[in-house]
């Protein structure tokens, strides 16, 4: 079966094929491919194809979609972050109130006899009228100061168990405000 | 392709703090319920002491003392045991100072006074005049100590919670 006939020229594809071959081989050296290729590889910008290059719709979807996300992220991390504690505040401002200027400023001693008060300067003036504020309780309190809680100030100090029985079993508060203003009073 | 590497690990980094917290799982802060419930005392003793302030006053006050238990429930600052009681010393203070002189709503308020009184002080509840208030505010300023105590056990509560979890969880020993 293979004899010389099919090796012989015969074969029509074969012969479709080297035609082809030689008639690129052709028109490669004659169009100079060689010199064309030099030249464009000296020359200063090269352009990448367009597919090698995100295309612009696709690369406007992906700025989109990154921003979104990192909106999203932002808008969950304020909401949560709103209602975490912040324990610094009363740190530092127990730091604060230790230091010996302040606490003569905020506590004053009472002046004695044989000493008299200098009158304070601007800053001690200022500095004791923001402490005077901050710890009254009928005061405006301080924005953000105490975590935004408008009766109490969890920094104070601590009435105390005993303290506490005294005021409200012993002194009898609650029964006295509610015996003064209740209407059950009146029903009776 | 890079490019988007680079963008997805630093969305990933941005992400992964607030995906990696876990919600409420700040501690108790005990400071603020101790200030919640001095904060009542403190209110009626001033008033009881100058003898200034009515119904205004009281309600006022309790209405800043409801806003801040719950924005410290909303902090995970008081527990929701502790959130409860409070919440239910205010509405019974508001109960007790409110006006009502047609005596519409005297049936709902005496019952949970009623049920209030029984709980705390395990007494039944005279209904009006001076003795019935002496009854109300005898359990307010207790139940006001209670959850003092609950406070101050809170840690002691939590111990033996811990333990028991680390009895149960441990493996079994085997018996030779």
């Amino acid at each position: 079966m293979t004899g010389p006939e099919q090796k012989g020229g015969s074969d029509p594809i074969r012969e479709l094929v080297e035609a082809e071959e030689s008639q690129a081989l052709a028109r490669f050296r004659d169009t100079g491919f060689g010199e064309r290729l030099k030249r464009r590889l000296t020359e200063p910008t090269v352009t990448p194809p367009l597919s090698g290059r995100l295309r612009p719709a696709w690369r406007a979807a992906w700025v989109s979609l990154a921003v979104l996300i990192v909106l999203g992220a932002t808008a969950v991390w304020l909401s949560r972050s709103g209602t975490r504690s912040i324990d610094s505040g009363p740190a530092v401002a127990a730091h604060f109130r230790g230091l010996p200027g302040l606490q003569a400023i905020e506590f004053p001693a009472p002046a004695s006899a044989g000493v008299s008060a200098l009158p304070a300067s601007p800053l001690e003036k200022n500095i004791s009228s923001v402490l005077s504020v901050s710890k009254g309780t009928g005061g405006t309190p301080i924005p953000g100061s105490s975590r935004g809680f408008s009766a109490i100030d969890p920094a104070s100090e601590r009435l105390g168990l005993q303290r506490f029985y005294e005021i409200l079993v012993i002194d009898r508060s609650i029964e006295r405000v509610l015996s003064d203003i209740s209407p059950k009073i009146k029903e009776g | 392709m890079l490019k988007k590497a680079i963008g997805l690990l630093v969305l990933a980094f941005l992400t992964a703090p607030i995906l990696a917290e876990e919600p409420g799982s700040s501690p108790v802060d005990k400071k603020v319920g101790y200030a919640l419930i001095d904060g009542i005392g403190e209110t009626f003793h001033q008033m009881a002491m100058s003898g200034s302030g009515g119904v205004e006053k009281v309600n006022t006050a309790v209405e800043k003392f409801m806003a801040d238990a719950r924005k410290a429930k909303e902090q995970g600052q008081v527990d929701p045991v502790f959130f409860a009681r409070y919440v239910r010393i205010l509405a019974i203070i508001k109960i007790a100072v409110a006006p009502d002189p047609q005596g519409i709503l005297v049936p709902m308020f005496d019952d949970e006074l009623r049920r209030f009184v029984r709980e705390v002080l395990g007494e039944d509840y005279k209904g009006s005049g001076p003795q019935a208030i002496g009854q109300v505010a005898n359990a307010i300023a207790d139940e006001l100590v209670n959850l003092h105590l609950y406070l101050d056990d809170i840690e002691t509560k939590e111990k033996l919670r811990k333990a028991w979890d680390d009895k149960l969880s441990a493996p079994a020993k085997k018996e030779e």
